[in-house]
């Protein structure tokens, strides 16, 4: 069942063919963590947007506010509990 | 509403299509368009997660359940990366009865990408999920209906 893949595995090396692109992980610099969240939230607001449109031409801009919204949204979350962690720290 | 109700085979078909790859259900129900947009938006953090953890670990029922149940609402790209899995697992399996030191670390991404990894992966089933509902949605009920469509046009006499 598994053979087909073997001999793709026979020449795995860094920055082979497509195959060998997930068999060894890519590096990844710790710094872009959280700059990660950027793509990815724009795929969830592409397909939440994509799930109520009727034609293509109604995503562009419907997608833009649904990825702001989240992204704000979440932003704001992330200083409230900031801030809570700050008034833990000062009163607790 | 259509103009002919779906038959299950129908149905079953567009599910099917939109299970194996993302947008193919829409593909298949006409809406070229979408397809492309759906295919686009789930195959790009699916191809990202497996890239940054590598296939050994994140498509693995032993190694991660869980993560591996929500990639299966993909696929046809969860199969093949099991395969693949399998595949690593048997070559470094060999690798070690012959004697070879292995060194995980070029199979298996490590904290921080693993967590990166994990969340793409597990989004990209999720949101195929969507895009599976949505298909058999369109299959069924046609074009989505707003609440706003529904409200009564000041000729039209709200109903009773």
């Amino acid at each position: 069942m598994t053979a087909p893949f073997l001999p793709l595995l026979a020449d795995a090396t860094p920055g082979g063919s497509l195959g060998v692109l997930f068999v060894n992980p890519l590096p990844f610099p710790s710094g872009a963590r959280l700059w990660m969240l950027l793509p990815l939230l724009l795929c969830v607001a592409t397909v939440y947007r994509a799930c109520r449109a009727r034609h293509v031409r109604e995503l562009p801009l419907a997608t833009v506010l649904t990825f702001l919204n989240i992204l704000v949204g979440m932003l704001l979350i992330a200083a409230g509990f900031y801030v809570l962690h700050l008034l833990v720290l000062k009163f607790l | 509403m259509p103009q002919q109700e779906p038959s299950t085979w129908r149905l079953v078909q567009v599910g099917l299509w939109a299970w194996l790859i993302p947008g193919a259900g829409h593909y298949a129900l006409g809406h070229k368009a979408l397809a492309a947009v759906f295919w686009a938006a789930v195959t790009l953090p699916y191809a990202t997660g497996l890239a940054i953890g590598g296939a050994k670990n994140f498509v693995s029922p032993t190694a991660n359940r869980w993560l591996f149940v929500a990639e299966l609402p993909i696929g046809g790209y969860t199969v093949p990366a099991y395969l693949l899995s399998r595949s690593l697992d048997h070559h470094l399996e060999a690798r070690r009865q012959r004697g070879e030191a292995v060194d995980l670390t070029e199979y298996v991404a490590y904290f921080p990408a693993a967590d990166v990894a994990q969340i793409y992966l597990a989004t990209a089933g999720l949101l195929n999920i969507l895009a599976i509902l949505d298909a058999l949605s369109r299959a069924q009920y046609g074009e989505p209906t707003f609440h706003r469509d529904r409200r009564p046009t000041p000729e039209e006499p709200p109903p009773a």
